[in-house]
């Protein structure tokens, strides 16, 4: 039985699909609850990284402590707490949902629910969470209230018909939805008494604090000076400060008890230690049993990032250093190519995880990147029985040795609008993916399961999805296991040399179409020089497509500019400078659009 | 101060620039003003001749000067008697040789017979005249405002004046222009015997309407790469043929007719830049006047009976950049590779006392492996694919 102070606490998320308004309505709430004032608020105050709000999504987990006084007179702690919006960051989304014990589900009244809102509100029904549907957007001209109330009721089988009608950016019966909350979502249901066990849903970096590690305490208590030990990691230390989050903001406190989601600083040097997922302990009187569902995470998706200035080396691994910090599931090695020079090889959840490191690596640290092809995790079994993975096709044993390849399947589902099921067959037999069933989530939508491989979503199929569908499709993956299959490695030759940097692995029926599409885009973004240049595809020492960059015939600017050398020099200056970007790969210089325009061949 | 300068350093040449034109030709970008009225053109001038007289007090003013060259614009535009002003400004703060080349750059159709006579009275020796093409449509083309038979009447009353070296400028690669009409040109001039020709492939300088029109895919007709080369080739083949040897990337002339003037430039030779925008390289630096035409005025103003000398020669120019030992080096080989003699081992090591091989030798080796440069027992210089890709020489040398 939930004490008295529990009863007052409400632990919950927002589900929702991008733009049907989650941020918007968390800020109404906070604004609402008087958490922040009106000169504190900033729309949005949820999503504060620059990316998250470009890109409207949430990238790490954030939360925030509000203070309610309800109609029954009675003061709630309502702590929200933002999930992470994306598949590659499913676990963190479940290690999130573990925090909440509900989740208001937010639908817009329009456009009723989506493929990624429905795969969360499945992650959050598998974590046991009440859920609160609420409709938002009900003053467009287009919403359709009714029709989503009776969606939500069909397609996800909650009862709707209390759901509230509000509109977040209107300001239209929050107040409905914050009495809801702590009507309709349970207290938590620790025990205040027992050892502690506190969960860690996310943690970040402060140059000065260290690792500020975020928790929702299910049992027990925790105080500054405590001893505290991470069950799964085994590490020690001690608490330093603790405390709950405000808007954008730390609030020290003395101590969190059970029901209470706040932070915790103890000089914790490495995100490592403090894994998402793991749980938090006392030293001196340690719980029996850790919270369940801490997983190691594993990354799926390879690449080499090289700074375009080999002079900026230093300044990449600092920034991945950084990045790291407060991204536990990135990793790095040095690794060097001819091509490319000294870099890194990064590995990654998925595709988007790689895409906002490298994004993030380009804009907070004003990195130049060049990116090799994002490489999968495969299992080599050589003939004499020992199995190797790779994640870098430059590392390809020699074929002899090689008895077979393994690649990685995932189990993809794909929610579209049922007009574009042709479409995305298509597009999923062409990547080697196997059918295995297609639900009617109603009259116009489906949901089609596939098997892929990895290596094939991993190139440009989001791309090749959205342009299928006209945007309308999403899609979900998890891993499913390894399996024999037909892999080559496709060897790029520029003037006769392998290019290591542009080697990849890819299904022998796909690698003839794939070479001459790779010589054709480097064609298109090699320049002329002063030598024709050859490119070859070649497997094996087999050629299999050829481009030939004609070499140019003029290349001089013999104007006499009145005595005006310094003009003369500046132009060869730039031309040098440009050079200069470029990579020299044998005798050919290779500029750095080049080495990316093979990573988007549907262009 | 010139006893401790070494030839090359001692200013012997003078650059003029006097910005005025008639009409902005199509692909022109450099600094001048169509359409000036002659009070703008009158305190312009007095202006000039003050920065002359200015230019008096410098240390090197008594080395007498070998050439001067009138550049613009168009300075053909001002009327015999200011040109003889400023030529007699010259001679007043510096001193000139016997022989010394006075060019004159000429629009065809901006000279009266009478006004070359005065010229060459006045002193001039060279008159430099822009043809560009000898195909009228190919001239409306680029907007220039003379045909070909102003041309030929222009370079009848030059040699009837007096004038013994006489040059044109043609361009090829236009937008237009066949191989024919290259040879036709070619022809037109030899058939005119001009003593000296310089000839310049299109470039399509950034802000000129003719870039404006190719960036609307309006140039369509423009030669390709292969044509334009084939253009160049010919045109110095057909000179050589007929006694004009190709001297410099774009020059070639008629024995005892190279400009001596712009071979100041190529050899990295000290000069003198007087007027809107001129470039000077004096004493190891290298300036520029302002492209501001009321600074400018504002700089060398004075009121008429004043004398200027004793007046900061340098009031309306910026330093550009100091030439130390080691820029001198990159430019001896940047300007002097231009030059179809190239750079000479004994040139070289007698300016700087350090060998070029031993300063380049590894440059040079990979140039001459990409087949642009060739090097025998005097020195280096361009090979005939070298002429096509001359950036990728010089720029081994920034």
């Amino acid at each position: 039985m939930a004490s008295e102070r529990l009863n007052k606490i409400r632990n919950f998320c927002i589900i929702a699909h991008i733009d049907h308004g989650k941020s918007t309505l968390a800020d109404r709430m906070i604004e609402r609850t008087g958490s922040l004032t009106m000169r504190e608020m900033q729309d949005q105050v949820l999503d504060n990284m620059d990316l998250e709000r470009e890109r409207g999504i949430t990238i790490k987990a954030q939360a925030v402590r509000m203070s309610y006084k309800a109609f029954d007179g009675e003061i709630y702690t309502l702590n929200l707490i933002d999930t992470p919006g994306h598949v590659d960051f499913n676990y963190e989304v479940s290690r999130t949902l573990a925090a909440c014990d509900g989740a208001i589900l937010v639908i817009d009244a329009a456009q009723g629910i989506e493929a990624q809102t429905l795969a969360n509100v499945y992650l959050a029904l598998d974590a046991n969470l009440e859920i609160l549907p609420v409709i938002n957007k009900i003053d467009l001209p287009s919403a359709q209230p009714e029709v989503i109330r009776q969606e939500i009721e069909d397609i996800i089988g909650l009862d709707a018909a209390d759901a509230p009608l509000i509109s977040a950016k209107n300001n239209l019966n929050i107040d409905e939805v914050l009495e809801k909350t702590i009507s309709h979502l349970p207290a938590p249901s620790g025990d205040e008494e027992a050892p502690l066990r506190a969960l860690i849903f996310d943690s970040k970096y402060d140059t000065y604090k260290g690792v500020i590690v975020h928790v929702n305490v299910k049992d027990g208590a925790v105080r500054v000076g405590d001893r505290i030990r991470m069950m799964n990691t085994k590490k020690e230390f001690i608490v330093t400060e603790l405390g709950y989050f405000r808007p954008g903001d730390f609030q020290p406190c003395e101590e969190l008890i059970a029901g209470d989601v706040g932070y915790i600083v103890s000089s914790i040097k490495n995100v490592r230690d403090t894994a998402v997922g793991d749980t938090v302990t006392l030293a001196v009187r340690p719980a029996e049993k850790a919270l369940p569902g801490y997983k190691k995470v594993n990354q799926m998706v390879f690449c080499g990032f090289y700074p375009v200035d080999g002079a900026r080396y230093a300044d990449l691994r600092d920034a991945l250093e950084r990045l790291q910090l407060n991204d536990a599931a990135l990793s790095f090695e040095p690794e060097t190519s001819a091509a490319l020079g000294f870099g890194f090889r990064c590995g990654f959840l998925g595709l988007l995880h790689y895409e906002i490191v490298q994004e993030r690596l380009e804009r907070e640290f004003q990195l130049d990147l060049i990116s090799t092809a994002p490489s999968v995790v495969y299992h080599i079994h050589m003939t004499d029985g020992r199995v190797v993975t790779l994640d870098n096709p430059t590392n390809m044993p020699d074929m002899n040795d090689v008895d077979y390849l393994e690649e990685p399947i995932v189990k993809a589902s794909i929610l579209a609008p049922s007009d574009y099921v042709g479409n995305i067959m298509e597009l999923c037999q062409d990547r080697r993916g196997s059918f295995i069933t297609m639900d009617y989530l109603d009259k116009t939508r489906v949901n089609l399961h596939y098997d892929m491989p990895l290596n094939e979503i991993i190139y440009d199929f989001f791309d090749a999805l959205k342009s299928r569908t006209r945007g309308y499709a999403s899609l979900d993956y998890e891993f499913k296991g390894y399996q024999k299959s037909n892999l080559v490695k496709l060897d790029i030759l520029l003037n006769g040399e392998v290019v290591d940097a542009l080697s990849f692995i890819v299904h022998e029926q796909k690698a003839y179409a794939r070479g001459r599409r790779i010589a054709e885009k480097l064609k298109e973004n090699i320049p002329r020089q002063q030598f024709e240049i050859p490119i070859q595809a070649s497997i094996g020492g087999k050629v299999i497509a050829r481009e030939t960059v004609r070499a140019y015939r003029k290349d001089v600017l013999a104007k006499c500019y009145g005595g005006d050398i310094s003009r003369k020099k500046k132009l060869l200056e730039k031309q040098k400078e440009g050079k200069k970007r470029m990579r020299q790969v044998g005798m050919v210089e290779v500029p750095q659009e080049a080495f990316m325009s093979v990573l988007r061949l549907d262009e | 101060m010139s006893h401790e300068m070494m030839d090359w350093q001692i200013p012997t040449a003078v650059y003029l620039h006097i910005p005025f034109c008639r009409q902005k030709c199509l692909y022109c970008d450099f600094l001048s003003f169509a359409g000036c009225d002659s009070a703008t053109m009158a305190d312009y001038l007095a202006a000039l001749e003050h920065e002359i007289q200015a230019a008096g007090s410098l240390p090197t003013a008594q080395v007498p000067l070998q050439t001067i060259y009138f550049g613009g614009g168009t300075p053909s535009l001002l009327p015999p008697e200011d040109l003889r002003r400023l030529l007699q400004a010259l001679a007043l703060s510096f001193q000139l040789t016997p022989d010394a080349e006075i060019s004159l750059e000429a629009n065809p159709g901006t000279l009266h017979p009478d006004d070359l006579k005065t010229l060459r009275q006045a002193g001039f020796t060279r008159i430099s005249i822009g043809l560009q093409a000898s195909q009228d449509h190919l001239l409306r083309r680029i907007g220039r405002i003379h045909n070909a038979s102003d041309f030929s009447k222009t370079v009848r009353a030059a040699r009837a004046a007096g004038f013994r070296s006489i040059s044109a400028d043609m361009m090829f690669g236009l937008p237009g222009q066949t191989l024919d009409d290259v040879a036709d040109t070619t022809d037109f001039l030899l058939d005119h015997q001009v003593d000296h020709l310089s000839y310049y492939g299109l470039i399509l300088e950034d802000g000129t309407p003719l870039a404006a029109a190719a960036a609307r895919g309006e140039l369509s007709d423009l030669p390709d790469d292969e044509t334009e080369r084939t253009q160049y080739h010919l045109i110095r083949r057909r000179l050589a043929d007929a006694g004009l040897e190709p001297y410099e990337i774009s020059s070639s002339a008629r024995s005892g007719h190279r400009c001596r003037h712009h071979l100041v430039y190529w050899q990295g030779r000290s000069y003198y830049g007087f007027g809107l925008s001129a470039h000077s390289y004096l004493y190891g630096q290298r300036r520029a006047n302002t492209e501001r035409m009321t600074d400018y005025l504002a700089a060398f103003h004075h009121p008429a009976e004043q004398s200027s000398t004793g007046q900061n020669p340098f009031a309306a120019s910026s330093l550009l950049e100091t030439v130390d030992r080691e820029e001198a080096m990159n430019e001896m080989m940047l300007l002097g590779l231009r030059l179809t003699d190239g750079v000479s081992f004994n040139d070289f090591a007698g300016r700087f006392g350090t060998p070029l091989t031993v300063r380049y030798g590894k440059v040079i080796d990979a140039l001459v492996d990409r087949g642009l440069l060739v090097r025998d027992d005097r020195g280096v210089r361009l090979t005939c694919l070298g002429l096509d890709l001359a950036n990728l020489v010089f720029e081994q040398f920034v």
